[in-house]
């Protein structure tokens, strides 16, 4: 078979990836979807609410911090939901604590931003700031 | 007088439902700390939505599989049979009432049993395929579906029989409901997450 010219690479770079797509099974590619490691909406603000909270952070006091500077209340499953979304993505990690009587006998679960974390963080935040600048005037927006 | 304890009823539907104790306890916590009963059930019962929600992210194939199985010709056959009961009922006419109905009851009831097993044995082969699906859960799943079902479909037949009073339509729709139901409990059971998300949390 002729080798393909040294110009034609990216054509066989593309070729060899489509062959791979194809040879996936459909259910990995969605899997894969699934698996996409950029911030969400709730994600970023929930990510921001635990590096505000600082040290000994876990669910109620994030979801508290998140609901003074959301102004309005914040269901907690959904911070936890988005917390282990979180730490699926290496974003944050969590560590159990001791089970406490005013807790009912439930340890807490405490959580920390990786270095992972507070990367994407900024990057986010670099990404939008550049958007914002981006932006020509808004009319008949509120903030 | 606010009560010292959260509603026993909601913090059961949290620990079995969820299994996130370290939510249950934040609850609790908060709970004690001022917030209202309406404050606990609102926050368990969004809880309950989010994690049937993720559930349903994680075992699509699940939901499907029982969506294309149910719709599958064994109601319409089932139909048509109950609207010619001579065809089924002529094995079992021998006896004397009641035991033709109790033959006739189970009859029906042992065949839409099958049909929904070999719907779970087809889901399972496809979920062994890609992942590991281990003896506990294709009993759960084996249990469930018969837990759920045999109600179901003994209701499905008594009404059928009094076919005559009730509108066929609805009768149809709902022996699809009663198909669609038991497989995707079972089905959801039976198969491991799609993104081998855990139940519960798993801290590092």
């Amino acid at each position: 078979m002729a080798r393909p010219a040294s110009g034609d690479s990216a054509l066989v770079d593309r070729t060899d990836s489509t062959n791979r797509l194809h040879g996936q099974d459909f259910f990995s590619i969605i899997e894969q979807m699934r698996e996409r490691n950029y911030l969400g909406e709730f994600e970023l603000m929930v990510l921001l609410a635990l590096i505000q909270t600082g040290d000994d952070a876990y669910g109620l006091p994030i979801s508290q911090e998140l609901a003074k500077r959301r102004g309005r209340d914040v269901s907690l499953g959904s911070v936890y939901a988005a917390l282990d979304r979180l730490e699926k993505k290496g974003f944050v990690s969590s560590a159990l604590g001791d089970p406490t009587p005013e807790r009912g006998g439930r340890a807490k679960r405490y959580f920390r931003v990786t270095k992972a974390g507070l990367c994407q963080v900024h990057e986010t935040r670099k990404v939008l700031t550049r958007l914002w600048h981006g932006l020509p005037a808004l009319k008949g927006a509120r903030a | 007088m606010k009560q010292v304890n959260p509603p026993a009823a909601a913090t059961w539907l949290l620990e079995h439902m969820t299994k996130n104790d370290a939510l249950a306890g934040d609850l609790f916590e908060g709970y004690r700390h001022g917030r209202s009963a309406g404050w606990y059930w609102r926050q368990v019962m969004a809880a309950l939505a989010i994690r049937f929600a993720e559930g349903l992210g994680d075992r699509w194939p699940a939901v499907v599989f029982a969506a294309l199985w149910s719709a599958m010709p064994f109601p319409w056959w089932w139909g048509f049979v109950v609207r010619h009961e001579d065809i089924l009922t002529g094995y079992v006419v021998v006896f004397p009432w009641p035991y033709s109905m109790i033959c006739f009851l189970a009859l029906s009831i042992a065949s839409a049993v099958a049909f929904v097993w070999l719907g779970l044995a087809v889901c399972l082969l496809f979920g062994c395929l890609k992942r590991t699906v281990r003896r506990p859960r294709v009993l759960r799943a084996l249990r469930a579906s018969l837990l759920i079902f045999v109600p179901l479909q003994f209701g499905v037949v008594l009404l059928s029989l009094s076919a005559a009073r009730i509108n066929q339509e609805l009768l149809l729709v709902f022996s699809h409901f009663c198909f669609f139901v038991p497989l995707l409990v079972s089905a959801w059971l039976g198969l491991p997450a799609a993104g081998g998300a855990a139940s519960s949390p798993a801290p590092s």
